[in-house]
């Protein structure tokens, strides 16, 4: 059956399309077209049929070329070495992001890089090269294939960045990024030859099941929590997050997003599955809650002077990836303590979760309304901006929804994880749930100065209509689903959510997914 | 319903009460504000009793200038750690890597 394959054809269909894109390219822009965008269409209907599986069965582990991830030696001594993917709640919730993001990126690219007439077919492949890179990190078993998939990633956004080469900013831009992800992903490689160097292992479940939390193991912690924080762009690593989506094309950086997701993912999954209890959690925790905290804080306050509009929008980010390290942070903190986990922990990293998918949704969102602004204006200083709203109505509308959820506004989709967020944290550390409301309210003050500078007042550039159909298509696609989130945020955190909270705090069930089918 | 540990979020009746207030306040403006006028001086924004120019709008660089300058001391500090040289973006990772190092090594 080929739905047995799900797992690597989710892949395989945008790897295969990015390579074929050159060829695909020279049948016609929309024959091109419409072959990336079934690529992607397929992966995402691979997702829906693998999650299922995953809600029902709980791990799924796909072993490349085998049934089976490992080998027994006639001494009885068994080790998983193959290639695998392990697919849990959790990677099947990131794998939804990915698809979700891909597929409206590049139904706005058409719309937005419409008159672009050169390295058209080397954009798309890179862009189908990002989302096997988001797939890869998020589904692979072992961790030194994370780490390629990591860099598979970094290289394709990198490119990406420097989409618009002859702006001399766009290549700066792109430079830190590869300087800033080659240094993540160096480090990230020490900790895997450290752990290869002990336990014999890359696989993720069969070094969680040796690891006993030594010097070494210490360092290699450490290696991967301050590399992929850099990546997921928390406080004081941030610097590249506003050169970099600040000067990538809109749909791009509606990618970074999730990129830096895939990062956030790959911390989670290096604290939760790989380290466990093993780990000191509560220092652990706290290491995390601390920047996200510095995230949150520094993130908005750095946002409110800022006259570009991307610029703006990126330190943002920074600051909403606060949100999602203190939840989980609070729930790693108090992991040791099953009261305390089950009443609050659990709650706070559940709404962590939930905001990873609803800042993907309205941050994305948001980007693409500056990139509808920028393609229209010509500028992305909101000092030449005003009066958006009397020529481009859609784009105003799709805008409002983005910045009231991104400002946690009821009955929008960021108040529904913002709310489990501020009374679990609240349980923890009354402080930290108070820092976080107050980033909230100066968020609302941040998008009251974009709303009121790009959108109102009288028009300060006549002549101007509102964007491409592809694009207001790709912007309304995410504003439905932030509604849709928004309405039943209940519906959303049961059905998706929770198997993801759940999967994250239960190592025991990942580990013996795999070791036990060996 | 959305639970939390202490309480619970329910959307559908926010958007339904906000809809039948919004409902009930357009029919009392109706009933009650049917006779203001619609044009001339009284429909025009009171802008602290200044004649009202054409064409003003405040730019995004003057908005929170006094929220700015309340915190001169904060971004004072903040602004010029955002130097754009990638120098300091690896002085920054490896100052929070060494930090890291120490804390897990020595503490845990």
């Amino acid at each position: 059956m080929i739905f047995e394959h799900a797992p690597a054809l989710i892949i395989a269909f945008p790897l295969l399309t990015s390579f074929a894109v050159p060829i695909l390219n020279r049948f016609g822009e929309k024959f091109r077209n419409f072959f990336v965008l079934l690529s992607l269409l397929f992966s995402l209907f691979f997702v829906l049929t693998l999650a299922p599986q995953v809600y029902s069965h709980g791990v799924i582990v796909y072993t490349f070329g085998s049934t089976s991830p490992g080998i027994t030696l006639p001494s009885g001594y068994s080790m998983p070495i193959r290639i695998t993917f392990t697919i849990d709640g959790m990677s099947i919730f990131m794998a939804f992001i990915a698809s979700i993001v891909s597929i409206s990126g590049l139904i706005y690219s058409w719309g937005f890089l419409k008159k672009e007439r050169v390295g058209m077919d080397k954009f798309y492949s890179l862009l189908l090269l990002m989302s096997v890179g988001m797939y890869g990190m998020i589904f692979t078993g072992d961790l030194f294939n994370m780490f390629v998939f990591l860099e598979i990633l970094s290289i394709a956004s990198c490119a990406l960045i420097a989409f618009w080469v002859h702006k001399g900013e766009t290549s700066e831009a792109a430079f830190k990024y590869m300087v800033v992800s080659s240094i993540a992903a160096l480090f990230m490689l020490i900790a895997v030859g450290i752990f290869y160097g002990q336990y014999n292992a890359l696989n993720i479940a069969a070094i969680a099941s040796m690891i006993n939390y030594n010097l070494l193991d210490k360092i290699a912690l450490s290696l991967l929590i301050v590399g992929l924080a850099m990546k997921a762009g928390a406080v004081p690593m941030h610097m590249w997050v506003p050169d970099a989506y600040g000067q990538a094309p809109a749909p791009i950086t509606m990618m970074l997003v999730a990129a830096s997701q895939a990062s956030l993912y790959a911390l989670f999954r290096t604290c939760f599955t790989l380290f466990g209890l093993r780990l000191d959690v509560a220092m652990v925790g706290w290491i995390i809650i601390i920047l996200g905290i510095l995230s949150m804080f520094v993130g908005v306050t750095m946002a409110i002077p800022q006259k570009d509009i991307k610029k703006l929008m990126a330190y943002h980010s920074v600051s909403q990836t606060g949100y999602m390290l203190l939840g989980v942070g609070v729930g790693l903190a108090v992991m040791n303590d099953p009261i305390a986990f089950q009443t609050y922990g659990m709650k706070a990293m559940e709404g962590s979760i939930f905001h990873i998918i609803n800042y993907a949704l309205y941050k994305g969102l948001l980007f693409l309304t500056a990139g509808a602004i920028f393609y229209k204006l010509k500028t992305r200083n909101l000092d030449e901006m005003g009066g958006i709203a009397h020529n481009m109505p859609l784009t105003t509308l799709f805008f409002i929804i983005g910045a009231l959820a991104i400002a946690g506004i009821p009955p929008l989709n960021g108040f529904a994880s913002k709310f489990l967020i501020y009374e679990s944290v609240y349980r923890f550390n009354p402080l930290l749930s108070i820092i976080a409301m107050v980033v909230s309210v100066l968020t609302l003050a941040s998008f009251v100065k974009v709303f009121h500078s790009a959108f109102m007042g009288p028009k300060m550039k006549k002549n101007v209509r509102e964007a491409p159909r592809a694009m207001l298509l790709g912007m309304a696609i995410i504003a439905i689903l932030i509604i849709i989130f928004s309405l039943f945020p209940a519906m959303v955190v049961r059905t998706i959510v929770d198997p993801a909270v759940i999967a994250l705090a239960n190592q025991g069930n990942y580990i013996s997914a795999v070791m036990g089918g060996i | 319903m959305l639970e939390s540990y202490s309480g619970y979020w329910y959307p559908l009746v926010f958007v339904s009460v906000f809809l039948i207030l919004s409902f009930i306040v357009y029919i009392l403006s109706r009933v009650f504000f049917s006779s203001a006028h619609k044009k001339g001086e009284q429909a025009k924004p009171f802008l602290s009793g200044n004649k009202e120019t054409e064409k003003v709008h405040i730019p995004a660089s003057s908005i929170y200038w006094g929220f700015i300058k309340a915190l001169r001391g904060y971004y004072d500090v903040i602004i010029p750690f955002h130097t754009g040289n990638i120098n300091d973006y690896m002085g920054a990772f490896i100052i929070v890597l060494a930090i890291v190092l120490t804390v897990v090594e020595v503490l845990t």
